[in-house]
């Protein structure tokens, strides 16, 4: 599902008419945003609404991957690499780990310590001091649902369904 | 339905790749791939430069009414290190093949933060975009370029995040 998917929303005017497209929420009674997932809904009830508008935000990167500090030392058969400088505050479980170079497969970490990082399986491959490279992940999309009505805006994001209320003329980007 | 907008890297001025999600790498080549190959080397004196890169927005769902208000901007905050630096250009509609001498006329691309300082992305090419446009591109070419000085630390760069937003309805 489309992130801009997960909720869909419909208004209601003063005669009962319901309304799902178009930007004008002028002479609407009633606002609601219907999660198509886990989410919470979101009515707005009995308050002057102006229009409403959606707002992405899509991503990319300028790295996939980063370089670590030092030189890794990998082991065949080994579920441990050594390391030369601390890389504690760098890494942690759950990254992605791998040696430098292109075609090389990438490690899943599950421990960190100063001078040791674990793997979740033994390394297979050659044995080499290296430097070694940790996993970027991919930036995320996000979507926005902005209801303006008089005095304030709603914005509801939705990955998760939190609402944030700002003042009437706020642009919230993330 | 609301639209699906995607990120392309261009080739051409309606060619591209999809860079969604993905990763831009600047290089020493003209192409998209992303990989370690033709990297940029810290010069001895002076700076290098290099290939220009061109992003370009593709509508690939149609939205219910429009597609509008379509902007470019980053963190604010250049974590490439000392020596590196990426500037942009809003190209508009015209199309130039990509090069790696110094891009003349642009600005630094850590300038434009979130909100207001946000660089426009239909300036030539103005929306609002219409379910007409479906399966099109919209907005105007950027065109970025990364230097690197001869100040610049040796060693792979963090990564950066490039934010395209746009308003729907």
């Amino acid at each position: 599902m489309k992130i801009a998917e997960t909720y869909k929303w419909e208004a209601e005017k003063m005669d009962g008419t319901i309304i799902i497209k178009g930007g004008d929420l002028q002479n609407c009674v009633r606002f609601s945003l219907l999660p198509q997932i886990s989410l919470p809904r979101h009515d707005i009830i009995g308050i002057p609404m102006i229009r409403r508008f959606g707002r992405g935000f899509i991503r990319q990167n300028f790295q996939s991957t980063e370089m670590l500090p030092g030189f890794l030392h990998w082991e065949n058969g080994s579920n441990q690499i050594r390391t030369e400088e601390d890389l504690t505050g760098i890494i942690a479980p759950g990254r992605l780990i791998k040696k430098r170079h292109d075609g090389e497969k990438w490690w899943i970490i599950i421990d960190v310590k100063p001078d040791l990082i674990t793997l979740l399986k033994p390394y297979d491959g050659k044995t080499k001091r290296i430097e070694s490279k940790i996993y970027v992940a991919p930036p995320k999309p996000e979507y926005l649902h902005c209801v303006v009505c008089r005095g304030f805006r709603l914005y509801v994001k939705s990955s998760d369904g939190t609402a944030l209320i700002t003042p009437e003329n706020y642009e919230l980007n993330l | 339905m609301a639209a699906t907008i995607q990120i392309h890297e261009m080739s051409a001025l309606d060619v591209g790749t999809d860079k969604t999600s993905g990763t831009v790498r600047f290089k020493d080549a003209d192409n998209a791939t992303v990989d370690t190959n033709n990297p940029l080397s810290v010069p001895a004196a002076g700076s290098i430069y290099s290939y220009t890169k061109q992003l370009r927005v593709k509508m690939t769902d149609p939205p219910d009414t429009s597609v509008s208000n379509l902007r470019w901007y980053t963190d604010g905050a250049n974590t490439f290190g000392t020596g590196i630096g990426v500037v942009v250009l809003n190209r508009g509609t015209d199309w130039n093949a990509n090069y790696k001498t110094q891009m003349a006329t642009s600005t630094d691309l850590f300038g434009y933060i979130s909100a207001a300082t946000a660089l426009d992305g239909d300036v030539t090419d103005t929306g609002p975009f219409l379910p007409a446009d479906d399966d099109s591109y919209i907005g105007d070419l950027i065109q970025m370029q990364m230097s690197v000085a001869s100040t610049a630390p040796h060693r792979t760069l963090v990564a950066e995040t490039l934010t395209l937003a746009y308003d729907e309805i």
